[in-house]
């Protein structure tokens, strides 16, 4: 009996001492990761951010801008093919459409992209107007089809048209809209007005990769009347492509087409809904932000960065496993919780990143982020 | 086109100027910006400017700095605050909580000490303005009865530890910035049109029904003069800050609470007894304002004056008397605006930066930088 009690007593006095080990245990990590990760000064490591700088353009921007330009050439090729010979069309309408895809899958991976030469001339509308909540695109490229006169077509009168069509959004509708395809293949003025959007569009291709090696040099030679006043400026702007366009993609793609209900949806606000790749544009977008997110793998702090490269991987997984296309799957009750959830999985995505930043002493924005 | 994205912090001429070509066009607005409306100068020579900031570790402090920027005082403040207003008489400072404003403070222009901190009246809250009257006996500020969710401008004996002598309606929802009116016996306010509720935080609570105003008010009755609104598919426009030239003229910034893809008007221009005139930036720079404008400021001359675009990382620059866009300067997550010598202006930013600028040599010239801190919304020259 005594001897019972004893080793009674010796196991709780065990488990006593366990448990507090065990909370002991957890306190100290649950101290480890309530504190606040201290801010780092950027200038301290500015060599760092110096490196990062380059290889984000040299590694990152620069080819996708390339593979952008070579994906435009091609579309303008496969769209010529098409108008040629448009009575041997089922094939050549399969591969314009394919060369459609690859163009806008090439533009989204740099859609993050907002400054330099994108932002002159309206590039970035151009290339894609969207969202189009007014229909602009449909009713200015309705007006120029229906003066049928290739006139509008020359280089100055294209130049004055709006801004609207000039783009990917435009072609779509050309290769993915049952009738305009069907107009396509018998009106030879359609067929002249989808080349010269596809001109356009190449050429924008062309101009991007031009001015980048001119704008490359603008993050060594960093000078008070530079591009960038300073090293970390340069890093900033880069940083904003990375985080902003994370709550760009969940207000615009995601959220605006569900609604603020079931029921509510509006398939029609999805992205690319005509070509039915509204998540496809998406997983690029996410896909290039990892890639990006890769060049900062050696600066942000160790936890932080796997928490972060463990998100990305989950929420590309996330978009593998829904159910396409989502411009069928939002009108179903799964579909629409599953677009909800990858919505939420890009909010957490987006406040790691944005610590993340705040950490290394970056300020993305004081007054644009909480402005009164 | 290397000039147009690598030298992105000088100016270029808008259309209307180009055609003058672009030596003589400098030329021409360098002189109608230094044309005087007026004779009166209210600029001194050598100016000293004032600003709230925030540091990397979110404390608040009020900042003085010298005509070069540099940092001459720094005072903690218990939160965020937004706007000061200067008053020549007394040299005093009065420093307006962030909205919900809990506080009032005021401060010695010259040491940048605190003379006082005050609150607001029980069952109100600040909305981070305020105004002395021309002869600096009166502070006015505009705040929320919180309980009804009127906005109302109060009274406070400057001359008196700063008692409130009374208080009457703003005529609006939301009011932000106020201004004297040049007559000194008006009040313009700018009634942003949004309801909050402290409980609620910062949340907007009315954006269906949002109907903001620009209220011209008798100082001496409290009574309504004047008031303006926006054409009704522009009511979720915001009216949220204001400058008035000695001409009486209005410039005001709006912040728009609709759709964010939508393209609407953020600047506009009122002149008594009219109609708000909305102003259009080119399609390209207008989309770039993100819908959002920080904070607008009148040159010496009046003839001139500039809106800050913090989301859009940009200026624009407007010509009053023909109500039309002059050029965009690029500059990061500027926002505060003062007045300087040569007619120009003085840019701050979030990034602790301040920038020059003025018509004879057309380019932001960094000023000073203090990379501890964030100039938060509002400069202002002392």
């Amino acid at each position: 009996m005594h001897t019972t009690q004893l080793t009674q007593a010796k196991t709780i006095l065990k488990l006593v001492h366990l448990f507090g080990v065990l909370l002991l245990t957890t306190f100290t990590s649950l101290a480890f990761c309530l504190e606040e990760p201290s801010v780092v000064d950027p200038e301290s490591h500015i060599k760092e951010w110096q490196s990062f700088n380059i290889n984000t353009v040299n590694s990152y921007i620069i080819p996708a801008y390339e593979s952008l330009e070579k994906n435009t050439q091609a579309l303008n090729a496969s769209v010529n093919k098409l108008c040629l010979n448009s009575k041997e069309s089922p094939e050549l309408l399969s591969q314009a459409r394919e060369a459609f895809h690859k163009t806008m899958d090439s533009w989204q991976i740099i859609q993050n992209i907002q400054f330099g030469p994108i932002q002159i001339l309206m590039r970035n509308y151009s290339l894609q107007f969207w969202p189009d909540k007014k229909n602009h695109v449909g009713k200015h490229l309705t007006s120029l089809l229906e003066t049928n006169d290739p006139t509008s077509l020359s280089e100055g009168e294209f130049h004055k048209a709006s801004v609207s069509i000039k783009g990917l959004p435009a072609i779509e509708r050309f290769l993915f809209d049952d009738d305009e395809t069907q107009q396509l293949l018998s009106n030879p003025f359609h067929c002249q007005v989808l080349q010269r959007i596809s001109i356009y569009t190449q050429g924008i291709g062309h101009d991007l990769v031009d001015e980048w090696q001119e704008m490359k040099t603008q993050f060594t030679d960093i000078s008070a009347d530079g591009y960038f006043e300073t090293q970390l400026d340069a890093s900033t702007a880069l940083l904003k492509a990375l985080v902003e366009p994370i709550e760009v993609i969940r207000d615009l793609k995601l959220l605006r087409p569900l609604g603020s209900e079931f029921g509510q949806q509006k398939m029609k606000r999805l992205e690319s809904w005509r070509s039915q790749r509204s998540l496809r544009n998406i997983q690029m977008n996410i896909e290039s932000l990892y890639l990006l997110y890769k060049n900062l793998n050696d600066i942000v702090g160790a936890a932080e960065n796997t928490l972060i490269n463990e998100k990305f991987k989950q929420t590309l997984k996330q978009i593998d496993a829904m159910k396409k296309p989502i411009e069928l799957s939002i009108e179903t009750k799964i579909g629409y919780q599953e677009i909800l959830n990858l919505s939420d999985s890009l909010k957490t995505l987006h406040g790691l990143l944005e610590n993340a930043v705040i950490n290394q002493g970056i300020h993305l924005g004081f007054n644009s982020r909480d402005g009164d | 086109m290397r000039k147009n994205y690598i030298s992105r912090r000088s100016f270029s001429l808008g259309l209307g100027y180009s055609v003058i070509g672009s030596t003589l066009g400098y030329t021409h607005l360098s002189t109608m910006a230094s044309t005087q409306v007026e004779a009166s100068n209210k600029v001194k020579q050598v100016a000293r400017y004032v600003s709230a900031a925030t540091d990397l570790a979110n404390n608040h402090f009020l900042i003085i700095l010298d005509s070069e920027g540099k940092q001459t005082s720094k005072l903690g403040l218990p939160a965020r605050a937004h706007q000061i207003t200067f008053n020549p008489q007394s040299n005093t400072l009065a420093v307006a909580a962030r909205r919900p404003g809990k506080y009032l403070t005021i401060v010695d222009a010259i040491s940048g000490k605190l003379i006082r901190q005050l609150e607001p009246e029980i069952g109100h809250h600040f909305y981070g303005h305020s105004v002395y009257s021309s002869d600096g006996r009166f502070l006015y500020t505009s705040e929320n009865q919180i309980v009804s969710g009127a906005g109302r401008i109060f009274e406070r004996d400057a001359s008196a530890h700063y008692e409130v002598l009374r208080s009457f309606p703003s005529y609006g929802i939301g009011p932000h910035e106020i201004k004297i009116h040049p007559d000194n016996t008006t009040l313009v306010v700018a009634n942003g049109g949004i309801l909050t509720h402290p409980e609620s935080g910062r949340d907007k609570l009315n954006l269906d029904t949002m109907s903001p105003s620009l209220a011209y008010i008798s100082i001496d009755t409290g009574k309504l003069l004047e008031e303006r609104k926006l054409p009704t598919d522009l009511h979720q426009l915001s009216i949220r800050h204001i400058d008035i030239n000695s001409n009486g003229i209005t410039a005001i910034a709006l912040q728009y609470q609709g759709d964010k893809t939508d393209n609407v008007p953020l600047i506009a221009l009122h002149r008594r007894g009219k109609e708000i005139q909305m102003l259009w930036a080119p399609e390209y720079v207008n989309r770039r304002l993100k819908n959002y404008c920080g904070s607008v400021c009148f040159n010496q001359s009046g003839n001139i004056f500039a809106v800050s675009s913090p989301r859009g990382n940009t200026v624009t620059l407007w010509d009053t008397k023909n109500a039309e866009f002059i050029s965009n300067l690029d500059c990061s997550d500027v926002c505060g605006i003062s007045q300087s010598t040569n007619n120009g202006f003085i840019f701050s930013n979030g990034l602790g930066k301040l920038y020059q600028f003025n018509f004879k040599q057309p380019v932001l010239k960094l000023m000073s930088q203090n990379s501890t801190f964030a100039w938060d919304n509002h400069l202002n020259h002392i």
